[in-house]
């Protein structure tokens, strides 16, 4: 297996919020109901008298830096040649060391097996030459599956982290996003800039 | 050892997607996108890749049930024999004492789009004139409006957005209830046109616009108005379009000329000059296409508004020609044979005169349950199937309290519904992947055949099984009772149903659609004939003066906010919400309340807050979004909480249409006002 | 090669029979220094001496890198390097004084391989000895092309092997300590890994120009993700002897680099790995002390234990940093991103500037009174006094671990 790195490329202006994603990885992976191992969140903040509102959906990113690799105690994580970071369900105690330590809430304790669990970039069908099924559930291509090595080519404009979201970059994350565009508002009660701060309503 | 079978999902949605299902030991264990699926390319929704969850939900239920005392959770196993014979009887009894079945009332309505689920209406025609709930609680207010003003619902189809070089997305939230065809918005962005969403709330559809106008909810036909003024005084017309091919175009200019934009900026909230570049817009980019969403039929001057709308079409020429036209819906896909339809009562039955010599059923209006006991003479029994009125029909309590007052209810379903609730007799209903079954699309016009992947799970029976054993149980208690033809199979009824269709699908058989993405063949380009069905031939504009409607506002009194039930991507009406998944999903029910809103009712995210009016209240948590506007408060349709109906809440309200095409006015389920406070 | 002379050495075929026998180097060059009578050093791409015959016996000692003064050169970017065939001159510092030589650049267009150093002055050499020179050279560039092109190889079974070992990346252990003894590996523990941070067009340099041997063995040096990591065994050492040696060696392998123009150069090291199975966790250590090494100006090199409260901060889960950054200074971000201000930089200066007034606006380019205002929003948006050293503390504390979201490294 060649050395790269598998990452995903996330467009915030194609994002529906529809959730598709998550559910096609619960449905393929077969986890039990309640139980995802993958995350939209919706992101709303003010930018002047505008509203921005997006979508972000985040499984585990496959780190270059991998938090859990480090501080799980059973060494029950591997990052493969692909870059691919895979938890042994065998090696894993379910002491949730992986869960607290990943910033992105990746690895989860699954409660029907006590053990942790975690999206594993369906490795198995991408050796099969498939794509992972939250990508191919997306109607509109807002999640990609990329090479970050040659992200350049296939993406040239991409960018590390979104607007209006703390992420730590320690870990390297393997996600790339597509910069946020916005189109014009006309609000019917357009907040003036700064109105609610300088009333002092807090 | 695997077995595949094509399914497609039979919800009442645009997409109709087709589903390869993995079955194993009699077992799904997997379903999936089908890639031949030419609209979907493959891809579900959350809620489609949720099906094992409906299929084998802990609380569905698969045998027969009788309810000792509506309401009490007091219910008996009993056999589908006991269950289909005490039904029997009833009928026959009701005939027996009234000489008619019209105190027999069926409510039957989308909860699957399979073909088959004809044969209820169907069975109820065998067996006499009835009371039949008629009109639709979605569409009757824009059907009626689009026909006024075409003669016909007709639309292009999906892939024609890609011509358009400009869109109008308009009180629609595709990004929810329509993914797919966000490809094509998408795709078409990219080819260069402009996406504009005209919506009370900043959805996720809005979000991603390039332009994103905020209007006041019920005033999108003043919006329309306006722009449609500027168009004409700006002289951003297709003049040859309006004068060789519409009629009232001089009454329609006149009440144009009455309006006043300011009272339209004030009406809609929308300023002059943005309300003028949007008429630029709209004038000056063709070919635009207009995409009209449930939202604005939803008004009380829902069909006025929608003609309002289609107007802007007619008067920049936007109508038959690639690229324009409104997407809204149509049933020219649905040219079935009608054979259950058509069935006839036996000789002899009396129902409503129809002046012509014949009787015919009487209709009261959906969702009107609290007239059924008012009626002469009343409903003794009622039939609901495919329905979850309790949960869909404005003013939940009027309902049930309707229910409750029925003799004999009857609920077929997979799991007991907040309408099962006040039923007499539950009758299990199979999953859409429990026997063979058509879905034709109303939106990309596909056809599939849905196979029959496992057994029906435990005694449950799809609803033609149902019909077809009462109509049996029927002929033999009371001889000639039903005209049902109990002997035809399944097999039989869709092959008769689909006959008329086969041509345009270019097949022979029905069972051909199996493995191949067929569409049923309609016109590429809708109008481009520019023969309108109307009775003039032209299409025909909305003549009715614009002054008086502008300042008939809507009453606020004690209720302040504007209560807006928005789809969620976790729902379908009431359908999925007893999913464990997608209640944690949708971040769990919630009212959705401006900040500034929430600041002044002392209310938090996550403060528990009494939604209330005159019809009740529902308590929720509180979720603050600066996307709803401050008087406005929004709760998703079927997000509520078992045990909370939000249309406990709803005010029956008519809107302006729907008694043309559905036999009853629409509902206006947006023209709701409640109050606040926390609890 | 300019051949001027157009005619062969019977040397130069000899040497290259040699070449086709099997000879390696070192023994090339001692035919050519007997040759010319004159000390000959061969020195590959990275001037790392490959062999040195001395044959006059000048006695002077030659350490692993031959410090070739190239100024005027233009540096060794890839393809920019000097003519070849052209001899040029340099001085030597050494303990023996200052040695005149006179070089030649041993390489096709496009490739540099090394230099061929003959210890004299330009003027001593007459023109068969420079003709015998620039022919051996030839023979030397295809001995040396041999031996990097065997390295390469080498080196690609090496990263791949060491990417597996420092990724857990294995199914067996007795595979793996089977599979590092035909690589040649010390198994002998504890280790050290240092993860090193150089441009990338400089990685592959950068990766030889390690010092050849640490403790008495031989160091690994591999390039993992855009890092140099080097594995390093401390059998036998002290933790005072450790830290000694790590300084040693980083010392020499910094000064290799600057020598060799690799700049921007960080490193972080882990914690000590006491087994060959242990290394992964050292290696995420170790980058996880590069990493924050880089955003805090930490200096050169950051040892992952000796990172104090930055390490304090970082061993907590990163869900919680984030929510504690949201909680400290959420409402100033939310601010600036609805004002398009700039009060978060504003607080960061001001920290910076020990809350001094004047220097914080100067630094800011505003006026002291604007300044005033701005902590005055800052402290209203915040709810905190920034007169209070323990709400300053958690201001600075969430300060810095946002300092790692804004990090941006090359791609």
């Amino acid at each position: 297996m060649p050395r790269t790195q598998k990452g995903f490329l996330f467009d915030p202006n194609r994002c529906l919020g529809c959730r598709a994603c998550i559910m096609a990885c619960a449905a393929g992976k077969d986890l039990p109901p309640g139980i995802y191992l993958r995350h939209v969140t919706r992101q709303e903040f003010r930018k002047g008298t505008q509203i921005i509102q997006y979508y972000l959906s985040t499984s585990c990113n496959h780190c270059v830096n991998p938090e859990c690799l480090r501080l799980c105690p059973e060494q029950a994580f591997r990052k493969r040649r692909d870059g691919i970071v895979l938890h042994d369900l065998s090696k894993c105690n379910g002491c949730g060391d992986c869960t607290r330590s990943c910033p992105f809430e990746a690895p989860i304790v699954n409660p029907t097996t006590g053990k942790a669990i975690k999206c594993d970039f369906c490795y198995d069908k991408l050796d099969e030459g498939e794509i992972p099924f939250c990508v191919a559930a997306c109607p509109v291509q807002a999640l990609r599956q990329i090479d970050i090595w040659h992200l350049k080519s296939q993406a040239p404009d991409t960018v590390k982290r979104l607007h209006g979201i703390i992420t730590l970059q320690i870990t390297r994350p393997s996600i790339r996003y597509h910069a946020l565009k916005s189109g014009k508002q006309i609000l019917r009660d357009p907040v003036r800039k700064g109105d609610e701060y300088e009333n002092g309503n807090l | 050892m695997e077995f595949i079978y094509n399914n497609i999902c039979s919800s009442d949605c645009r997409s109709s997607c087709r589903i390869k299902t993995k079955v194993q030991k009699g077992r799904i264990i997997s379903i999936q996108g089908d890639p031949i699926d030419e609209f979907t390319l493959g891809s579900l929704c959350a809620k489609g890749y949720a099906h094992l969850q409906r299929i084998y939900a802990p609380d569905r239920i698969t045998y027969p049930m009788k309810q000792m005392g509506k309401g009490t959770g007091n219910w008996v196993r009993i056999s589908w024999e006991q269950a289909l014979r005490e039904i029997a009887q009833k009928l026959i009894e009701i005939r027996a004492k009234h000489k008619t079945l019209l105190p027999v009332c069926l409510n039957k309505y989308l909860g699957t789009m399979g073909l088959l689920s004809r044969s209820i209406d169907g069975f109820f025609n065998s067996i006499g004139y009835i009371t039949l709930m008629t009109g639709s609680p979605c569409v009757a207010t824009g059907v009626d409006a689009l026909t006024l003003s075409f003669g016909a619902c007709k639309k292009p189809p999906p892939e024609d957005m890609l011509n358009a070089g400009l869109i109008v997305i308009w009180g629609c939230n595709p990004a929810w209830t329509t993914p797919h065809q966000m490809r094509l918005v998408f795709d078409a962005r990219e080819k260069g046109a402009t996406v504009v969403v005209i919506d009370p709330v900043l959805t996720a559809t809005a979000a991603r616009s390039d332009l994103y106008v905020q209007i006041k909810p019920g005033t999108d036909w003043a919006l329309a108005r306006g722009i449609a003024k500027i168009l004409v005084e700006e002289n951003l017309m297709d003049q040859q379009f309006v004068a060789e091919n519409t009629n009232g175009w001089e009454s329609c200019k006149n009440s144009l000329e009455q309006l006043n934009l300011d009272e339209v900026a004030s009406a809609t909230e929308v300023p002059v000059a943005e309300i003028k570049k949007l008429a630029h817009l709209i004038g000056n980019t063709k070919p635009m296409t207009i995409w009209l969403g449930a939202g604005v039929q939803h008004t009380s001057m829902g069909g006025q508004g929608f003609r309002a709308i289609a107007d802007l079409a007619a008067i920049t020429g936007n109508i038959g020609i690639p690229g324009g036209n409104i997407h809204y819906g149509t049933f020219d896909s649905w040219g079935f044979a009608g054979e259950f339809t058509s069935l006839e009562p036996p000789d002899g039955s009396k129902g409503i005169p129809d002046g012509e010599g014949h009787y015919q059923h009487r209709q009261v209006g959906t969702g009107r349950f609290a007239e059924l006991k008012t009626m002469d003479p009343p409903i003794d029994f009622l039939w609901v199937a495919s329905h979850n009125p309790v949960a869909q029909a404005p003013d939940s309590n009027a309902v049930k309290q309707a229910l409750a007052s029925i003799e004999t209810v009857v609920v077929a379903d997979l799991s007991l519904t907040s309408t099962a609730r006040y039923a007499d007799y539950f009758l299990p209903v199979a999953s859409h992947y429990e026997y063979e079954d058509i879905v034709v699309s109303y939106w990309d016009y596909g056809a599939a055949v849905n196979q029959k992947a496992i057994e029906p799970l435990g005694e449950s029976k799809s609803d033609f099984e149902i019909m077809r054993e009462l109509a049996v149980v029927l002929n033999k208690l009371a001889p000639g009772f039903s005209t049902f033809p109990t002997d035809r199979d399944a097999t039989q009824w869709l092959d008769l149903e689909m006959k008329p269709l086969y041509p345009k699908l270019g097949i022979t058989h029905y069972r051909e659609l199996i493995n191949q993405y067929r569409r049923v063949d309609l016109p590429r380009v809708p109008w481009q004939d520019r023969e309108f069905l109307t009775p003039s031939g032209k299409y025909e504009f909305l003549t009715a003066p614009c002054t008086p409607l502008i300042h008939a506002s809507e009453e606020v009194g004690d209720y302040p906010f504007r209560l807006l039930p928005i789809r969620s991507f976790a729902t379908l009406n009431s359908q999925y919400r007893n999913f464990v998944s997608m209640e944690e999903l949708s971040g769990r029910s919630k009212v959705l309340v401006n900040p500034k809103t929430a600041l002044s009712k002392g209310i938090e995210e996550g403060t528990r807050v009494k939604v209330y009016n005159q019809l009740g209240e529902i308590v929720l948590p509180a979720g603050l979004s600066n996307c709803i506007p401050p008087d406005i408060v929004s709760v998703y349709i079927g997000c509520d909480a078992k045990e909370v109906e939000l249309n406990s809440i709803i005010a029956l309200i008519d809107t302006d249409l729907g008694q043309l095409c559905s036999g009853a006015k629409g509902l206006a389920f947006n023209n709701t006002f409640v109050n606040l406070v926390r609890v | 090669m300019n051949m001027k002379t157009g005619i062969c050495n019977e040397l130069f075929i000899k040497s290259i029979e040699e070449l086709a026998l099997g000879r390696d180097i070192p023994y090339i060059t001692g035919m050519l220094a007997e040759e010319i009578g004159k000390g000959v050093i061969i020195t590959d791409s990275v001037n790392r001496v490959l062999a040195f015959h001395d044959p006059s016996g000048t006695g002077v000692a030659v350490g692993e890198f031959f410090p070739l003064n190239r100024e005027g050169s233009g540096g060794n970017k890839a393809g920019a390097f000097e003519e070849t065939g052209r001899f040029r001159e340099g001085q030597w510092a050494t303990d023996k004084g200052i040695l005149n030589y006179v070089y030649l650049t041993i390489g096709v267009p496009g490739k540099l391989y090394g230099h061929c150093i003959v210890l004299c002055a330009g003027r001593e050499l007459d023109t068969r000895q420079k003709m015998i020179i620039q022919q051996l050279s030839l023979t030397l560039l295809l001995a040396l092309k041999e031996s990097l092109d065997q390295e390469v190889i080498r080196e690609q079974l090496l990263d791949e092997f060491t990417y597996d070992v420092l990724y857990n990346n294995y199914d067996s252990k007795v595979a793996l300590f089977e599979k590092a003894r035909r690589l040649k590996w010390n198994l002998e523990g504890p280790f050290a890994v240092v993860v090193m941070d150089v441009p990338t067009h400089k990685l592959s340099t950068a990766r030889r120009l390690g010092p050849a041997v640490f403790n008495t063995s031989s160091p690994i040096y591999t390039v993992i993700n855009e890092n140099v990591v080097i594995i390093l065994s401390l059998t036998n050492l002290s933790d005072v002897q450790i830290k000694t040696a790590l300084k040693e060696f980083t010392t020499e392998l910094l000064g290799n680099l600057a020598f060799n123009h690799v700049k921007d150069v960080h490193m972080g090291i882990g914690c000590v790995a006491t087994n060959l199975t242990d290394l992964h966790q050292s290696f995420q250590e170790a980058k996880v002390a590069l990493e924050l090494g880089k955003v805090f100006s930490a200096g050169d090199i950051s040892c992952f234990d000796e990172m104090g409260f930055l390490k304090f901060i970082f061993s907590a889960p990163a869900q919680e940093l984030q929510e504690f950054v949201q909680r400290i200074l959420g409402k100033i971000i939310a601010y600036d991103l609805e004002m398009e201000t700039e009060l978060l930089k504003t607080i960061e200066v001001y920290l910076n500037q020990h809350c001094q007034i004047t220097n914080c606006a100067k630094a800011l380019y505003i006026h002291e009174n604007t300044l005033r205002s701005r902590l005055k929003k800052i402290e209203q948006l915040l709810g905190f006094d920034l007169k209070r050293i323990d709400h300053l503390l958690n201001i600075y504390i969430a300060l810095q671990i946002l300092k790692t979201d804004h990090y941006h490294e090359f791609e």
